[in-house]
């Protein structure tokens, strides 16, 4: 007991200190700073302090670029050499040519002596810091995720858009709920995962409607957790993807709007492919090689979409008809299609980069990203030398 | 103070000036990207701006209520069963049989494996958060009130009895103040470990909390915001541990001195 006692008061005195220290210095640095407008200014600075670091560090990225390009082009058929031996591909379960060109087996078909490492990922979060620490070297995340990473200066590029969101992600709103338009929800609870592409266009749709952020009580919930609600009678609607979004509709729901819709209001949203620019820059060949297995995906899909969806279905314990349901609710584009100003087109000026973007200056009003950088950094966030025939 | 006391002291607190200056070096000449280690300039202004225009619609100071309130509740709900449960388990074997099964088979689960569970019950407001906090807390505190009462001497109690205290009198004015300097170890066990939990407890349809904090802000790459988080959680764990242990000294001085 005695020896218990005075380990406890040992212990008090070392957390008593560091409570002190901690102390000392928040009250130097309180008197450095005292009005809250030079703070948020020096936030701001903060954050620029940031961006040049990473800029740096883009500059050396792009100095290998620069050395390897010989390699690059004396040799274009793509020999072993020039493959990696591992590869990591953070994936996630989203019915798209990613998903089927796995299910298929084309990638290790495609790369008989690479190592396909397939990681599966749940939300773009986890990719985003799985490419940070290095985890992986290709990642599937969506272009709200993706945004926040440019913005952040992670290093890694868009290559490739898994599909365009269309009626997969939509807002279910409960039939008891009496609500027949978005302006409807005011003072209703809605839930969407944060910080994901429903959470994006939620907010989105409400500030369409007219409606503030504060006048819609807006939950933090992931999809399992959605159901649990709804069928709790919770929450009155929420902005979730398949196969969730399907379940809402079962309980007793209706769709008031989709990604699709607001697409064609501007608001787009997509499933985005990134590479960490480091393994890109080591292995174009693999890169591109695996653009054009992804393109054999989609011909397949094109071409035989039963098969696609059975392939699909069996990986994710669904009826091969809800899967091509599913499927035809994503726009799945060719790295043909790709190439179009609509799209990626060559990074520079194209749609997709004011998408990300627009994306970024978004969370920035939703004080979610301290700042978002100029369109020439997202510009530069995509690259398309995997797409080119 | 003898010198005894005061030199470690000095070590701990040279200890941590130490880290933090290795922490400002590394970071002022940019040896490691601010995403994985932002500098204690840039955390001490995500800090200054929680204070000033809080995060995400809400003051810092309701997000720490929040917190403090969930953990209250529980710690509260935890007191109020597992102390008398705990009483009556240590003196009477066949209670503790009936119990232990179910206090064993619960206390090692990870809380995220029936947090989904506790949500289908009790929905998503707090009560389900306060729910698995409780959860979290009861058994340490149940155990150590249980071991508490099998520690309190029998001489103890058969003095009291042969003096004609009755059962009753024996539990209020025998068992429990004895098994006292148990009760508070429990507490401070139930105490940690119930934080410990609270970020998890608070990873579903929160809009508030210290704990979604921090995971908020790692949804969207803010290291500052999650490091002057995790700093202030840190900071207020140990000011509870304090709390405690003063409360202690008042309520049971004689505590390891019998």
């Amino acid at each position: 007991m005695k020896l218990k006692h005075n380990d406890s008061r040992r212990r008090s005195r070392i957390g008593l200190s560091i409570v002190a220290i901690m102390m000392a210095l928040l009250f130097s640095a309180c008197s450095g700073n005292s009005a809250p407008a030079s703070d948020s200014n020096a936030n701001r600075a903060g954050g620029q302090q940031t961006a040049n670091n990473g800029g740096e560090q883009n500059k050396t990225a792009n100095k290998e670029t620069e050395g390897e390009k010989p390699t690059q082009t004396s040799s274009s058929g793509g020999t072993e050499a020039e493959l990696p031996k591992e590869v990591r591909i953070g994936f996630q379960v989203i019915p798209n040519a990613e998903l089927l060109a796995k299910t298929l087996g084309l990638v290790e078909k495609k790369f008989p002596d690479v190592k396909i490492n397939w990681v599966q990922f749940d939300s773009g979060r986890d990719v985003n810091t799985a490419i940070a620490s290095g985890g992986i070297d290709l990642g599937l995340a969506g272009s709200v995720p993706v945004a926040i990473g440019i913005a952040n200066k992670l290093e890694y590029q868009v290559y490739f858009l898994h599909d365009i969101i269309g009626d997969n992600e939509a807002l279910a709103v409960k039939e008891a709920a009496g609500v027949k338009d978005v302006s409807g929800l005011k003072g209703k609870k809605v839930a969407a995962p944060f910080g994901s592409t429903t959470h994006f266009s939620l907010l989105s749709a409400l500030k369409e409607a007219g409606l503030e952020a504060s006048d819609v009580k807006v939950l933090d919930l992931q999809p399992p957790d959605i159901l649990a609600a709804w069928q709790r009678g919770d929450i009155d609607a929420a902005f979730v993807w398949q196969p969730t979004l399907a379940k809402l509709i079962e309980n007793k729901g209706t769709i008031l709007t989709t990604a699709k819709k607001l697409a064609e209001k501007g608001i787009i949203t997509a499933d985005v492919g990134v590479v960490s620019t480091a393994f890109a820059n080591k292995y174009p060949q693999f890169l591109k090689q695996y653009v054009g297995v992804l393109d054999e995906a989609i011909a397949f899909y094109r071409s035989e979409p039963e098969k696609a969806a059975q392939s699909i279905g069996d990986f994710i314990n669904q009826s091969a008809q809800d899967s091509l349901a599913q499927m035809n609710e994503l726009v799945w584009l060719t790295s043909e299609e790709q190439r179009s100003e609509q799209y990626l087109g060559n990074g520079v000026g194209s749609v997709f980069a004011k998408v990300l973007k627009e994306t970024g200056d978004f969370l920035v009003t939703q004080q979610s990203i301290p700042s978002a950088p100029d369109l020439a950094a997202f510009e530069a966030g995509i690259r398309t030398d995997a797409l080119q025939p | 103070m003898n010198r005894k006391a005061v030199l470690p002291r000095i070590v701990s607190l040279a200890a941590v000036l130490l880290a933090l200056t290795a922490w400002w070096i590394v970071t002022a000449n940019g040896w490691v990207k601010p995403l994985f280690l932002p500098s204690p300039p840039d955390v001490w202004r995500a800090f200054t701006d929680m204070v000033t225009s809080g995060y995400k619609g809400s003051p810092l100071a309701l997000h720490i209520w929040d917190s403090m309130y969930r953990l209250g509740a529980a710690f509260a709900l935890a007191l109020l069963t597992a102390v008398p449960l705990g009483i009556l388990s240590g003196s009477n074997k066949w209670v503790q049989a009936a119990l232990y099964p179910f206090i064993e088979f619960y206390r090692p689960l990870p809380p995220l494996a029936y947090y989904t569970v506790l949500v289908l019950w009790l929905g998503i407001e707090d009560a389900s958060k306060i729910m698995l906090l409780f959860l979290a807390a009861f058994a340490p505190l149940y155990i150590a009130v249980v071991s508490g009462v099998k520690r309190v001497p029998s001489d103890r109690i058969n003095g009291a009895r042969s003096l004609g205290a009755s059962k009753w009198k024996i539990y209020v004015h025998i068992i429990l103040p004895s098994c006292l300097p148990e009760i508070f170890i429990g507490i401070r066990t139930a105490v940690g470990v119930a934080y410990t939990t609270l970020a998890a407890a608070e990873m579903v349809a929160a809009v508030t909390g210290i704990g979604w904090m921090v995971l908020d802000a790692s949804k969207f790459l803010r290291s500052d915001i999650v490091f002057a988080g995790i700093i202030m959680m840190g900071l207020i764990a140990i000011l509870i541990d304090i709390a405690i242990r003063s409360l202690e000294r008042k309520i049971v001085p004689w505590s390891g001195k019998e």
